[in-house]
């Protein structure tokens, strides 16, 4: 089962700032991951917020490095296979 | 290596004027790893119900980066380089680009642990307002904006008329129900 990598809906005050960055990706396509280990990093006006895997798994991404993001995007998936 | 008496002056005002915050005075570090390190864990224990902590420190020099400056193509080489030269390469977790730091610059961070979640916007005001009400206490006016020109520029940057003195910038992660938010200058 998979379960999504989401931006939480009121991470940053969209009104302020539309949109964010995927500023890094610290693991690579299918890489095994822990809960709570930092998977990708984004960045609205040099704020950084760490965003964690929700779950032990597989990774999976669905915006990479240097996407554009809002409050509340999927970034990818962790799936538990 | 002792912080100048002004700086200690200034750490002084910081914990009278700002009694809702935990100042930790001016903390003196023998390198600039430790400093950093004790910054970054300040978080570590902190929950909503605790005092914000407002920490300032010095140390010898070396060039702090960010860590999309640590994933460039060459930069294991690059700090390797720069530490031959004295200049030894930290990377940060909050944002902004590479920034030197000397026994003639302070570092000041604040750190807070929230609950929900709290407004970007905010962490850059209330920092901004420390570092005014304490250059104000003695008489030097600064105020925060981007300036033209300025290296890594923000909206919060701090400058005297149009020069640039300090650039901020934030860390926000989640530790279990509660936000670890560290805004630094």
């Amino acid at each position: 089962m998979a379960t999504e990598t989401a931006l939480p809906p009121d991470l940053w005050d969209a009104a302020a700032n539309p949109e964010g960055i995927v500023a890094n990706r610290f693991f690579t396509e299918g890489a095994g991951v822990r809960k709570g280990a930092t998977v990708a990093e984004i960045m609205v006006e040099k704020t950084s917020f760490d965003i964690a895997a929700p779950a032990d798994g597989h990774l999976h991404i669905a915006v990479g490095k240097g996407g554009v993001v809002k409050p509340g995007a999927v970034i990818g998936t962790v799936d538990g296979g | 290596m002792e912080a100048s008496p002004a700086v200690a002056g200034l750490a002084a005002v910081a914990g009278k004027a700002f009694p809702t915050f935990f100042s930790t005075g001016v903390r003196t570090f023998s390198t600039a790893q430790a400093g950093l390190e004790r910054q970054e864990w300040f978080g570590e224990d902190l929950t909503p119900d605790d005092t914000p902590i407002l920490m300032a420190w010095q140390a010898p020099r070396a060039l702090i980066v960010g860590r999309s400056d640590a994933r460039l193509p060459g930069f294991a080489r690059a700090a390797e380089e720069l530490a031959a030269e004295g200049w030894p390469v930290l990377v940060r977790r909050s944002g902004g680009s590479a920034c030197p730091v000397s026994p003639g610059t302070l570092q000041i961070a604040l750190v807070r642990a929230s609950a929900g979640q709290g407004e970007i916007e905010a962490g850059y005001r209330t920092l901004a307002s420390v570092i005014e009400t304490l250059l104000s206490g003695v008489n030097v006016l600064c105020e925060a904006g981007e300036r033209p020109g300025a290296f890594c520029p923000g909206r919060y940057d701090l400058g005297v008329g149009p020069r640039k003195f300090a650039g901020l910038s934030q860390h926000w992660r989640s530790r279990g129900s509660a936000i670890i938010i560290s805004t630094a200058a």
